[in-house]
């Protein structure tokens, strides 16, 4: 009985542990800019699609931003003079919108192209 | 310092009955006690940093067998992100058992942590910790050990909580109890996203209970979001269970209001 529960509790890590498998440094790198004026640059970042990225947001901004998108479900606050990774993909083609939560006028799209 | 901690969980267990009431009387809800340890929240292994949250859920069970019917049970919560990677919750937990009056249940205190960067591996991971504090002496506490885990394909959100749980303290059963918690989302729009959940316990590990007795429902549901800026935002659910065997109720309703800034 005893081993029949540690074999229930290995079986959960195990399943824990295979699911986070899968990790690759050589994901394309793609760079968003919250500037000192308080928008995004590029207001239009254009991405492939069906491939994952890496994201590098960066707030050049003297006040806290969050990049959150609920097509693309992610949320994330980027603190002053800080930068956030935010991996993406693979996406199917289309234009996903995102905005900065501390002032939803603030926004951008992302394009997935094939 | 069994008297100090017994004293405490006193203390808490009548602010938390204060708290309750502040909300739900003027709601018109009736306020109970009895302690059940049923949990329907599912929880997703991402922690946004800096979000406050102030939460109320319920739930209502209804079944032909009086031994079913009537259990309910209401959860006050309030939580903080201190990381990107941690966040925090204490709950004041009411309800009540089949043909029982609601009553103070107790406290809890919840612990999620954020394991894997969204997006990274192929599913996103985390853990949570939860410490129950029963508000009579003779009832055991618990601690529950709750994986957590999200994967996304499309539009479509899948999330699953499976969990192991340990009583200790007075009358404490010995074992481990085996459960699980799920649900398929499709994320249509903002204000409201369809899913599907799915809750169970299979019961004590190495001594599962019949399949027929154990609890295991499924049921549809929906999510939705109001986002104010300044993150602020209304966050609501709610879904109606069905039972697949004789020892799950009939039906549960279950509701989910949170409020983050």
């Amino acid at each position: 009985m005893r081993v029949r529960k540690l074999g229930y509790i290995a079986v959960l890590i195990a399943g824990f542990m295979s699911g986070v498998v899968y990790a690759s440094d050589k994901d394309d790198e793609y760079h968003l800019v919250f500037n000192q004026d308080q928008q995004f640059e590029p207001p239009n970042l254009e991405i492939p699609a069906d491939k994952r990225i890496r994201l590098i947001v960066e707030n050049q901004s003297s006040i806290p931003a969050e990049f959150e998108s609920f097509e693309l479900n992610r949320e994330k606050i980027v603190v002053p003079h800080g930068r956030i990774i935010i991996y993406l993909g693979p996406l199917d083609p289309g234009t996903y919108n995102y905005f900065n939560d501390f002032n939803r006028d603030t926004k951008g799209t992302i394009t997935v192209q094939k | 310092m069994l008297m100090r901690l017994t004293a405490a969980r006193q203390s808490l267990t009548t602010l938390a009955t204060l708290l309750l009431g502040g909300v739900l009387v003027p709601a018109g809800l009736f306020i109970p006690v009895q302690a059940h340890a049923v949990e329907y929240k599912i929880y997703s292994p991402l922690v946004v940093q800096g979000e406050t949250e102030v939460e109320l859920r319920s739930f209502y069970s209804s079944d032909n067998l009086p031994a079913l019917d009537g259990e309910q049970g209401y959860r006050l919560a309030v939580g903080h992100a201190f990381t990107d990677y941690w966040a925090s919750e204490v709950y004041a937990v009411l309800g009540a058992g089949p043909g029982q009056s609601v009553d103070a249940q107790g406290v809890e205190w919840e612990n999620r942590f954020q394991l894997t960067p969204q997006g990274k591996y192929w599913l996103d991971s985390g853990l949570m910790t939860e410490l129950s504090l029963p508000t009579q002496s003779d009832e055991p506490s618990e601690l529950a050990l709750i994986p957590l885990f999200e994967k996304q394909f499309g539009r479509v959100l899948t999330t699953l909580n499976p969990f192991l749980e340990w009583q200790f303290g007075s009358s404490a059963a010995s074992g481990t109890t085996l459960g699980y918690r799920g649900r398929v989302e499709y994320l249509l729009h903002p204000f409201f996203s369809p899913a599907l959940e799915f809750h169970g316990e299979p019961g004590m590990i190495g001594k599962f209970e019949p399949t027929a007795d154990q609890r295991h429902q499924v049921g549809p549901a929906f999510y939705g979001v109001e986002r104010f800026g300044g993150r602020r935002a209304f966050l609501y659910s709610a879904a109606v269970l069905f039972g697949l065997t004789r020892g799950s109720p009939d039906t549960t309703l279950t509701t989910r209001l949170e409020y983050e800034f």
